[in-house]
């Protein structure tokens, strides 16, 4: 952080804004004073001497003609505070000995001696302060506001690729839990199940303990079994879906296919979730795919649970403000939708968190109809593997 | 669409799992009729071997390494219109081929790794494949059960029979020979079903059945 800082404080621009705004609000700042001083002295004849209003003035000016310059010169920037008053209080001693030096050459104030100083001297130096003292302060404050806006550039920047990170770690996290357990864990299953079945076969039948033994390990084999085919197949899906990589509408065709064959299903995935999904623009972000298969096996899940449904529509469309519309019907008889709404809770919090919602209703088949919205954002995130240059 | 008879099949196998791919590129070798004039490792390398009209079918991992197979396919097939493409997966993602663009529907089949596919079924594939049909992965058609209320449900088991051989590859020919039946009446069988399934008049009806065949079924 303070390399950046010192890093910005060496940015040319940042240095001309800063001269420009010392140096333009000191100067406008004397200009009214050089102004209206020089119109009141001579409005109110001030020393009754009957000076001309444009000695005044000139007066004034030399002393603007030194002060401005000399604050756009001084790197007043870069300087301590231990620096930077000495320097601008010189600044404006040399600038009202100056106006002095002229109005005693003009004659304004008649005698040549340099002492006593005369007696406008201390508004015009008062002026001068408060000039200064407004000139640093006006360009302080617009360097910080540049800094901060930079700094807020630059964290929202190193947010954006923590988020982008912390997605890409959740998805390898993911692939690699739903591999080992489509891989591994299963392959150590097949083995068990198998070892367990040459143990039945090989008890000697003649042994009356022999059928009940064999009939307790054919249990636990066929528990293992069902174990393997069943449980561990559905939670290596619900870490990542298969399909997923490939596409939302690939990820839900998948899972749609799997719903039993004697559940009627009338599926249509609009072409408009395939042209957004494409890869070559970086398609549907991995998050947002996953969150919308989740909501389809929800909503499937949910109707032939508590619907006991006989028939399913599917529908995946995304609309011309990007937002995919996600909508599942159902035949079923006797869902309560308070029973389905608390398995929906969490679903609907994520989707709300991506600015989008989960409805359920009666829908046109007799049973509920469920709809979310989910406004999609694209990201320049490609998928792994999934780049297509053309 | 096919090299003329004689001359054998120009196979590309791009494949990243270096031991599958020198297994199956052995394979294919031993076979009469059949020559691996491209191996690749990954997308890139594919792109840059492969010229058009230098090869008749390319048999492509859905999962590389350095890209996807489907998303070569494509490019591959635009690039030569000639070329089928046969993709090759270790999950079951047969679905890949309902979002194909439309206009490289033609000629791209689906075996999974997982199968217990024989080269004799993988040569039969590439074979129809190279000749602009749709093949599917046997196991995996032999598994599907056309879904309740469906298009395919209105078939009689005599057509969905028909439909299934002719998902795995089977020329009617073939299809005649496994089924001890006429060639004939295969036809009339393929035609009745065709009806029955109300496929779009405009496209190649024998891919749009077998498309439909995916679509309509379930693999549980």
């Amino acid at each position: 952080v303070a390399e950046q800082a010192l890093l910005d404080r060496e940015d040319p621009e940042d240095a001309a804004r800063y001269r420009l705004v010392l140096s333009g609000t000191i100067g406008v700042c004397l200009l009214i004073f050089a102004f209206g001083s020089a119109l009141q002295s001579a409005v109110l004849d001030i020393g009754g001497k009957n000076i001309p209003v444009w000695h005044r003035l000139f007066a004034n000016f030399v002393a603007l003609a030194l002060i401005v310059p000399g604050a756009w010169m001084l790197p007043i920037r870069t300087m301590s505070w231990r620096m930077r008053v000495p320097s601008l209080a010189l600044l404006l001693i040399v600038g009202i000995t100056a106006r002095i030096g002229v109005e005693r050459a003009l004659g304004i104030h008649a005698d040549g001696k340099l002492l006593p100083v005369p007696a406008d001297t201390l508004p015009a130096a008062v002026a001068g302060i408060i000039g200064i003292i407004f000139g640093v302060a006006q360009a302080g404050y617009q360097d910080r506001l540049t800094q901060q806006a930079r700094a807020n550039a630059r964290h929202a920047l190193v947010a954006a690729s923590a988020l982008e990170a912390l997605r890409a770690e959740e998805r390898r996290v993911r692939r690699e839990v739903a591999d080992g357990l489509h891989g591994t864990l299963q392959q150590q299953l097949v083995l068990l199940s198998t070892r367990l079945r040459h143990t039945i076969d090989s008890l000697p039948p003649a042994e009356p303990s022999s059928a009940t033994t064999a009939a307790d390990l054919t249990w636990v084999k066929d528990e293992l079994d069902r174990l393997r085919e069943r449980d561990v197949r559905d939670m290596s899906r619900m870490l990542y879906p298969s399909g997923l990589d490939l596409g939302l509408s690939q990820a839900s065709r998948m899972m749609l296919q799997r719903i039993p064959a004697s559940i009627q299903v009338s599926a249509r995935i609009d072409e408009s979730v395939i042209a957004a999904d494409d890869h070559s623009t970086g398609g549907i972000p991995f998050d947002l795919r996953l969150l919308a298969t989740r909501v389809l096996e929800e909503g499937v899940a949910n109707a032939l649970k508590h619907g006991a449904a006989n028939r399913l529509g599917v529908l995946l469309r995304v609309d011309e403000g990007d937002v995919l519309h996600i909508v599942v019907d159902d035949d079923g008889v006797g869902t309560s939708p308070s029973a389905t709404e608390s398995g929906l809770r969490l679903l609907r919090e994520r989707l709300r968190e991506h600015g989008g919602g989960l409805n359920l209703d009666s829908g046109p088949l007799g049973g509920l109809r469920l709809s979310a919205d989910l406004p999609l954002t694209f990201g320049p995130e490609v998928p792994i593997g999934l780049s297509v240059s053309t | 669409v096919k090299a003329e008879a004689g001359s054998p099949l120009r196979v590309a196998v791009v494949e990243d799992h270096q031991l599958y791919r020198e297994m199956l590129v052995s394979a294919l070798a031993s076979q009469e009729g059949i020559a691996v004039t491209v191996t690749a490792a990954g997308a890139q390398e594919a792109r840059a071997l492969i010229s058009p009209g230098s090869i008749d079918v390319a048999v492509l991992d859905v999962e590389l390494a350095d890209g996807n197979g489907v998303a070569l396919g494509i490019q591959l097939r635009r690039k030569d219109p000639n070329v089928g493409v046969m993709l090759l997966s270790s999950h079951d993602v047969m679905e890949l081929l309902l979002d194909l663009p439309p206009d490289v529907r033609r000629g791209w089949s689906y075996l999974s790794k997982s199968s217990a596919v024989s080269i004799e079924i993988v040569t039969r594939a590439l074979r129809a494949t190279a000749g602009g049909r749709t093949v599917l992965d046997p196991e995996l058609v032999h598994r599907a059960v056309p879904r309740r209320g469906s298009s395919l449900a209105r078939l009689t088991p005599r057509q969905l029979e028909v439909l299934q051989l002719l998902a795995t590859g089977l020329s009617n020919t073939g299809i005649a020979e496994r089924l001890e039946i006429s060639e004939r009446s295969i036809e009339n069988h393929l035609n009745l079903a065709y009806a029955a399934l109300d496929l779009p008049k405009s496209q190649n009806s024998r891919v749009s059945a077998v498309l439909r065949f995916i679509e309509e079924t379930s693999r549980g």
